[in-house]
């Protein structure tokens, strides 16, 4: 079915009209496109950025730690339009705030775990030798040991180490930095392998050594030929990275010892509603739901873009 | 064969090493357990210095290690010129538990059958429903049913632990309790009342091991289902099939058996972390296991557990490793180490 239709269009004259070379991102972007479940997982994530920014639009974050002890544990009502938690606090505007807590956390900790990754596998796999042994080793030692356990024990004993910062005019618990750097610090190695992998068949092929014959120093053929190349892996890699994220900050907040309230986000939302399930089911649904939906689509659009950018099934 | 294990076995022991010293480190590098005791009635300067002391906590943390290690029976540890008392790792003994004055390794034991039952039900679960579930999707490709797993497995794999344990409480426990139907209970391991029968126990089991095989059977029947169709697609099943050859005996014989083969790679390098997934679900279900004293003693800094119990799961890590290797190389005839 699918190869019938790629030839009928290609038939079609504007088609052959505009039949320039494509670029690979081209490729890959019509790839992206064409594959139904990234497209849904675009639409999901879409709803989640839209539910979080324009949401904050219409409700203030004072609005969101506001506590209101007589409301305490209220159905949701047009005043509180997801209901109340067990010390009157709005659910519908502690999701939206929370969510911005949530996603960011997520962002970030993918930010600092590629930059450490690539930095220890850009290192391990050029330089080789007793430096790559030592990379290796401290990485093997890494995935041997529990992630979450690990996170558990920095969390709890750093999460109270930052006091609070202020980042665009906002007051955040200082945690929030701490938990984004431990996630990115957990979860480095599987990047550090893939980009050392690369490094290691790209350094004998012919540009590279052609590169070094021409006296390029070391940096620029690092930074300029070979990681350029190990592009593709790192996108996919990143992108699936963040939904593990925002799970791991969502359980290490759940166990009690992630960001520290008032500062909401999708896991200490649900911290407190072990007691609740029957009576405030809101209280777990709502923010279950987002981190559902988000992880969901984070995981769709990122098998999307492993199939677009597999240059092995280029069609 | 044998050289082989024998390599592997040689080289897990500095990994091990590795793998203890960077965990001590940390430990020691973030927490001062000290402080945590004594909430109620907080110590004079003067009673932490002398506790601190007597915990060895006052030595350099490289020493510590060595301390722990291989124990300090073999240094004078105060001015009455007495000697240590710790026999170190190596010798069996993980320390003392700073919150039950009991030894590490006998409080983690004692947890450790609790978390065996609860994780190897679940494995077993897991791997017999995803490999059902993978090879009626493979056979029946694109039909209604595949269909209907599919996607269902796609929406599993990404809920997270504690949106399925308490939807399945609301259901199971809550509603079904409101409806009159007989309920499950939602917590801990057996009611006090009647006691640890085997049918409590069991009864306490189905939530938490729903939890946890529900989200797991999402990503291996599709692992299942790919391999089995990449299989059933290869030259030697049409081979089979054009041979005449009945067509159950054709999909489990020669199909079923090739496609096995990454499954028990990834089971067995997946197994010792089922283990560390237990903090979340042993929690939510207040399982007395050692997920649940992990978190327990987490919030005292109580290091000689905590350590205790990493170690466990970092040595059942590199072991099942080895296990899965060796395993694999006996099923598949292709590989040879010699």
């Amino acid at each position: 079915m699918t190869a019938q239709n790629t030839v009928a269009r290609l038939n079609t004259p504007d088609e052959v009209a505009l039949s320039k070379p494509r670029s690979l991102t081209r490729i890959a972007l019509t790839r992206f496109l064409n594959h139904r479940m990234a497209v849904l997982g675009m639409v999901m994530l879409l709803f989640v950025f839209g539910f979080v920014t324009i949401g904050s639009l219409f409700f203030t974050e004072a609005q969101a730690n506001w506590v209101d002890t007589a409301r305490r544990l209220s159905p949701p009502s047009s005043e509180h339009l997801l209901g109340t938690d067990s010390i009157g606090r709005d659910v519908l505007i502690r999701s939206i705030y929370g969510g911005q807590i949530s996603l960011l956390i997520g962002g970030f900790a993918v930010i600092v775990s590629i930059s450490l990754g690539t930095l220890v596998g850009l290192v391990s796999g050029y330089y080789g030798g007793w430096i790559d042994s030592l990379l290796m080793r401290i990485t093997e030692a890494m995935l041997s040991i529990p992630t979450l356990l690990l996170l558990l024990v920095l969390a709890n004993f750093l999460g109270n180490r930052v006091g609070e910062i202020t980042i665009f005019g906002r007051v955040l618990s200082g945690s929030v930095v701490v938990i984004i750097f431990i996630i990115g610090a957990t979860s480095w190695m599987y990047i550090a392998r893939i980009i050392r992998g690369n490094v290691l068949s790209l350094k004998r092929s012919e540009y590279v050594l052609a590169a070094e014959a021409l006296g390029a120093p070391t940096r620029r053929i690092i930074l300029l030929h070979i990681l350029p190349n190990t592009l593709a892996p790192l996108v996919v890699a990143a992108t699936l990275g963040v939904a593990q994220a925002i799970l791991q900050e969502a359980y290490i907040s759940f166990l009690g010892v992630g960001v520290k309230t008032p500062t909401a986000t999708w896991g200490n939302i649900l911290e407190g509603a072990r007691s609740y399930i029957d009576d405030a089911p809101w209280l777990w649904l709502v923010p279950g739901t987002l981190i559902l939906i988000t992880v969901m689509g984070i995981n769709f659009v990122g098998d999307g873009l492993r199939d677009a950018l597999d240059p092995r099934s280029l069609k | 064969m044998f050289k082989y294990i024998l390599r592997r076995l040689l080289q897990a022991i500095p990994l091990l090493f590795f793998i203890s010293l960077v965990l001590f480190l940390l430990m020691q590098a973030t927490g001062d357990p000290i402080s945590a005791m004594g909430e109620r009635n907080p110590m004079s300067e003067q009673a932490k210095a002398e506790l601190s002391r007597a915990l060895g906590l006052d030595q350099p943390a490289i020493v510590q290690y060595v301390y722990w290690l291989i124990g300090n029976d073999w240094v004078i540890v105060n001015e009455r010129g007495e000697y240590g008392k710790r026999k170190g790792v190596l010798r069996g003994d993980f320390g003392i538990s700073f919150m039950t004055r009991r030894p590490a390794l006998t409080t983690v034991v004692e947890r450790l059958p609790n978390t065996l039952l609860l994780m190897g039900t679940a494995q077993v679960v897991i791997v017999v429903v995803s490999l059902v579930v993978g090879i009626v999707g493979a056979v029946r490709q694109y039909s209604a049913l595949d269909n209907l797993l599919t996607g269902l497995a796609f929406v599993m794999y990404s809920v997270p632990v504690f949106l399925m344990a308490y939807l399945l409480m609301y259901v199971f426990a809550y509603a079904f309790r409101q409806w009159g139907l007989p309920y499950l209970p939602t917590g801990g391991m057996f009611d006090p009342r009647v006691g640890q029968t085997f049918e409590q126990v069991a009864r306490h089991m189905v939530l938490p091991v729903l939890t946890i095989s529900l989200i797991s059977i999402a990503g291996y029947s599709r692992f299942i289902r790919s391999a089995m169709l990449e299989v059933i697609h290869s030259d030697y099943i049409r081979t089979a099939r054009s041979k005449g050859i009945h067509e159950r005996r054709v999909l489990f014989v020669h199909g079923f058996r090739n496609a096995a083969l990454p499954f028990v790679t990834l089971i067995g390098l997946d197994l010792p972390f089922l283990l560390a997934g237990a903090v979340v679900t042993e929690s939510i279900f207040s399982w007395p296991g050692m997920g649940r004293l992990y978190i327990d003693h987490l919030q005292r800094s109580d290091f000689p557990v905590l350590m205790c119990i990493l170690m466990m799961i970092s040595l059942a890590v590199v072991i099942f490793q080895i296990l899965t290797d060796i395993v694999y190389s006996l099923l598949d005839p292709r590989i040879r180490f010699d």
